[in-house]
């Protein structure tokens, strides 16, 4: 039993080695794994040789996101997203001159529809006539279609993790593959890519619809979250939910995804990262091969909207039938703000761990929480974002009761309460979640095109861990005092209606 | 100048040579696999019973420990239920005497190092995942967090009062409510496989029944323990052998579940939820046991009905007819106790009645006609294919490894899996289907907005409203509990 005590101090000298693993190996071991180069059309590459299984994981990231959509068509990104698994002009259907001009109809059809809806002097009869043209048109396109030929072939190979993502910031596309079908990938990304295909355009909106009532409509979270955003937001796109507004949805064409495609899938745009047991010489002229002829020189236009600074506090309240919720965000900053890694770190000094201050607080001692979060970032972290700080109450517990806790917590921070422990802990903790990641091919093969697509040097993944390095205890206080101030800030709670708790004894 | 143009003319056939030329994807030949070694897996036992598996992977400089632990919530009566994972949540958040929660927190989290615990069903769990450096001053703390938990009072309540928390919010979303309640109408309420913790059961439950049921779980009889990482083989398992060596032996366990009691019929269930406006819908019946013969053509079938972006659900009611984001089915067939048939869908309120006959005819349609060779060809290539990614992590190997012998399966069962896989036939597929699915004899269950569904459920049958409140105690019960009131 003692002993166990006399070797406490033992470890605890040793609590920085992460720190020295890391900083000593990590990016020098890299250097001699990762190949990057970059195609005359302006396509990115990276490749990450890990050579622990016959197998590799396949990442194309494209740095667009909600956040660059036109207005009044929200969604639009994720739309695009679902059609990349459609096929191209070559997988997925019997006849693709014959479909496509019957998709140009079909578009065309709607188009005139959403018009004649929209009018103020809508006709029923006219407006039953041209949906029934659309349908006619869209029944005939669908008579080309070999149903998700696409996915079958690259699951057919044995390929895991087919999928892909659409956030605020970016759009990825992904899966692994057995290492010796490296090729296959290199052909039918460049097929999608090349010459997308608007295939069952109107049938995959419907299963959009069904994702978003899924995620946000039936969801209480979901609902609080797309409200919180909207309202913390006047200007910047980061309003909007990834998903789209359901008007957004519906007024979307193809019309409008081939122009999304052409603005924003310039080859410049696009990054691959490629992990796993594969031959970098070999990736490259393949890489060459499959995409040194795509057409290219039209970088895509930088998002250029400013979040206008906020006049005072903005709050709102659900009242529906799900327990309590307590979410409260403040305008921050972006990823590449010099105070980015502090408010970083912030976060999670405030509620990563069970050391962290918000969970020994609340959900520890006084136990009015069932858990608390606090993270920089959101909704997403390439433009100016939130802090945000979310609370599930514990039954019972009163909402004010929450809200002066978390600003106590913040305050503290301010006075200057936060100690070098614990801002040494969470470096470590960041160091250590760092190297965690990289014994998987699609985490290296994310992070790694992520980094090369948006920060231009793959690198920034270690360097970055260095920033946070150099933030001081005053940096913290300072955020603080200059972010988490009461004008900049939004409260949003759900509060749950009263007839819905009646005791059923 | 001639010159020079037919330089670069060679020079441009050269580099064209040099990259080859673009393969259309069905006329695209591949090289060889590389070569794979299977990670060799060391195993020892101490006399205490406690069994061990290493697998050196020097790859970062961690090491992860990952304890499979039998015993579980089968051992716990229904009046007690929520026990089991409250047991591991208060050796945790209680720790020792030697290191208290909020003292084992900081140790840890300093150096970025992980204990967990957890209790399931039919097993528990543990790990420790540190920096390599770190082994072999935690491993002490780790073996003491199983073998000397303090249970506090104060965490036992502070546990009791989450779990309370957690009980209050389970009905807030859909999806969770319907996967639930499908569970509890195929199993039963007050069947282990079916039986919930309410605040109630909480209240039957004190410190006593916590240290009963840590003895009856952490004893080295029912310890397995796996280890990867950045080791020597050899120093490991002296390390091991010496902290492990004092642990106490206990008795062992018995995986002896109850027989699940079912009875085929069908019935249409329904629970109301107006603020959502999307139908979670799940239909089904009993599944089955891992032991069966005919497991190699049920999954086949499985992947037939909903393997991936291949199968005919997410193919036909999805993509075709633009119903679902979320549609899938499965025959389960479990290891210790039977496994449930079920398929099911999210839809809009208003094509509720329209998604359950989807749904239900790609499910009759496995009946009524045999699947056509090339569908089973593809389904069956689809998964050989996919094989190699089954040990691209020495962790896996190791984890497979041990679930299997705490399962009682033979360490080729994998193997014999795939030979079988590679004899099903369409017929198999067709008897199965045949065999283990009443499409007329399922279960189905709707959670929606009864507004906006309207009557669309009454072509099912008579509609069972199912009543999830949560029922409360009294106040007074509370308080004669002995905690205070919120």
């Amino acid at each position: 039993m003692k002993s166990l005590r006399l070797s406490l101090p033992v470890i605890l000298a040793a609590a920085w080695s992460f720190t020295g693993v890391l900083q000593a190996q990590d990016l020098e071991t890299f250097e001699n794994k990762v190949t990057e180069f970059t195609l005359e059309n302006g396509l990115g590459f990276v490749i990450i040789q890990r050579d622990v299984a016959p197998v590799a994981s396949f990442v194309t990231y494209i740095d667009v996101g909600s956040a660059n959509e036109p207005v009044g068509r929200t969604g639009i990104a994720h739309i695009f997203e679902h059609m990349a698994f459609k096929g191209s002009a070559n997988i997925g259907t019997t006849n693709y001159e014959e479909e496509a001009k019957v998709i140009e109809e079909m578009d065309l059809a709607y188009r005139a529809w959403l018009q004649e809806k929209h009018s103020p002097n809508a006709e029923e009869e006219e407006l039953e006539q041209l949906w029934a043209r659309f349908e006619r048109l869209q029944e005939e396109a669908g008579q080309y279609v070999v149903n998700n030929e696409f996915t079958q072939l690259i699951e057919h190979e044995g390929a895991t993790g087919l999928n892909a993502f659409t956030s605020a910031d970016a759009t990825a596309y992904f899966y692994s593959l057995p290492q010796n079908k490296a090729e296959l990938w290199f052909s039918l990304e460049a097929d999608r890519f090349r010459q997308p295909v608007m295939r069952e355009f109107y049938t995959e909106k419907e299963v959009i619809y069904e994702e978003r009532r899924m995620r946000t409509d039936s969801s209480p979270i979901g609902r609080l979250i797309e409200e919180f955003v909207s309202i913390a937001y006047s200007a910047h796109p980061y309003k909007n939910p990834v998903i789209g507004w359901p008007s957004d949805i519906r007024n979307t064409t193809i019309k409008d995804a081939l122009e999304f495609y052409d603005t924003y899938y310039d080859p410049s745009n696009i990054t691959m990262g490629i992990a796993g047991d594969v031959d970098p010489e070999e990736m490259k002229r393949l890489a060459e091969l499959y995409f040194g002829d795509m057409p290219g020189g039209n970088p895509a236009p930088q998002l250029m909207v400013e979040e206008p600074e906020q006049r005072g506090e903005r709050r709102f309240v659900i009242e529906e039938a799900s327990q309590p919720w307590f979410m409260m965000g403040f305008h921050g900053v972006a990823e590449n703000h010099p105070d980015a890694k502090a408010m970083d770190l912030l976060g999670s000094i405030l509620a990563d761990g069970r050391t962290s201050r918000l969970y020994r607080r609340m959900v520890v001692d006084d136990q009015s929480a069932l858990n608390a979060g606090a993270f920089s970032g959101f909704p997403g972290s390439k433009y100016q974002s939130l802090f945000l700080t979310y609370i599930l109450p514990n039954q019972g517990v009163d909402m004010d009761e929450i809200e002066t806790t978390v600003l106590e917590e913040i305050e503290k921070v301010k006075d200057g309460e936060v100690s070098q422990d614990e801002l040494d802990r969470v470096r470590t903790n960041a160091r250590a979640g760092l190297v965690r990641s990289l014994a998987s091919n699609s985490g290296l093969a994310l992070n790694f095109a992520e980094a090369l697509g948006r920060h231009g040097d793959w690198r920034t993944i270690f360097t970055e861990l260095d920033e946070l390095n150099e933030v001081t205890l005053e940096d913290l206080r300072r955020v603080a005092d200059t972010y988490l101030v009461r004008k900049n800030r939004t409260v949003g709670t759900i509060r749950t209606l009263e007839e819905e708790i009646a005791e059923v004894d | 100048m001639k010159r020079i143009l037919s330089f670069s003319l060679i020079w441009l056939a050269a580099g064209f040579s040099l990259l080859g030329a673009q393969t259309p994807y069905d006329e695209l030949t591949y090289p060889e696999l590389n070569s794979y070694q299977m990670p060799e897996i060391v195993t020892f036992e101490l006399d205490n019973g406690i069994r061990f598996y290493l697998v050196e992977d020097n790859e970062l400089p961690l090491i992860n420990l990952n304890m499979i632990v039998k015993a579980g919530s089968f051992l716990i009566p229904n009046d007690k239920a929520g026990l089991a994972g409250l047991t591991t949540q208060v050796m945790r958040s209680g720790g020792t005497e030697n290191h208290p929660g909020e003292e084992l927190n900081e140790l840890l989290e300093n150096r970025a190092a992980q204990m967990e615990l957890g209790m399931g069903l039919s097993s528990g769990s543990g790990s420790m995942n540190v920096l390599k450096e770190d082994f072999a001053g935690l491993l002490p703390v780790f073996i003491d967090l199983i073998k000397n938990p303090a249970f506090p009072q104060d965490k036992i309540e502070l546990a009791k009062t989450q779990a309370r928390s957690s009980i209050s919010r389970r009905n807030d979303d859909a999806q969770s409510v319907a996967s639930r309640e499908f569970g509890r109408l195929i199993y039963g309420e007050e069947s282990l496989y079916g039986r919930l913790t309410g605040y109630e059961t909480l209240n039957n439950i004190d410190r006593a029944d916590f240290v009963d049921f840590h003895n009856t779980a952490f004893t080295g009889q029912n310890l397995m323990i796996g280890v990867t990482g950045d080791f020597s083989t050899d120093e490991m398992k002296r390390m091991l052998t010496e902290a492990f060596s004092g642990y106490p032996e206990g008795t062992e366990n018995e995986l002896d579940l109850p027989e699940v009691d079912y009875t085929f019929n069908s019935s249409i269930n329904f629970i109301d939820k107006p603020d959502v406006n999307q139908s979670v819908i799940f239909m089904g019946h009993i599944g089955g046991l891992r032991e069966n013969p005919d497991y190699a053509a049920l999954q086949a079938m499985n992947e037939i009905l909903s393997g991936g972006f291949s199968g005919r659900l997410f193919q036909i009611v999805r993509s075709e007819m633009g119903l679902a984001y979320g549609v899938f089915g499965n025959y389960q067939s479990n290891i210790q106790y039977k496994g449930q048939f079920y398929a099911g869908i999210s839809t809009r309120s208003s094509a509720t009645a329209e998604a359950i006959r989807a749904v239900r005819d790609q499910i009759k349609r496995l009946q009524e006609e045999r699947v056509g060779e090339d569908e089973l060809e593809e389904t069956k290539e689809r998964i050989l294919n996919s094989l190699v990614f089954r040990y691209d992590s020495k962790s896996k190997v190791l984890r497979e490894r041990m679930s299997y012998e705490y399962n009682g399966l033979p360490a080729d069962a994998f193997d014999r899996f795939i030979e079988e896989l590679r004899q099903v036939t369409t017929e198999d597929i067709y008897r199965v289907a045949n065999d283990y699915i009443q499409p007329e004899n399922m279960r189905i269950l709707v959670v929606g907005n009864g507004s906006e569904i309207g009557d669309q459920l009454g072509e099912f049958g008579e509609v069972n409203e199912i009543d999830i409140s949560i029922p409360r105690v009294s106040q007074a019960e509370n308080t004669a509990a002995g905690y205070d009131e919120l």
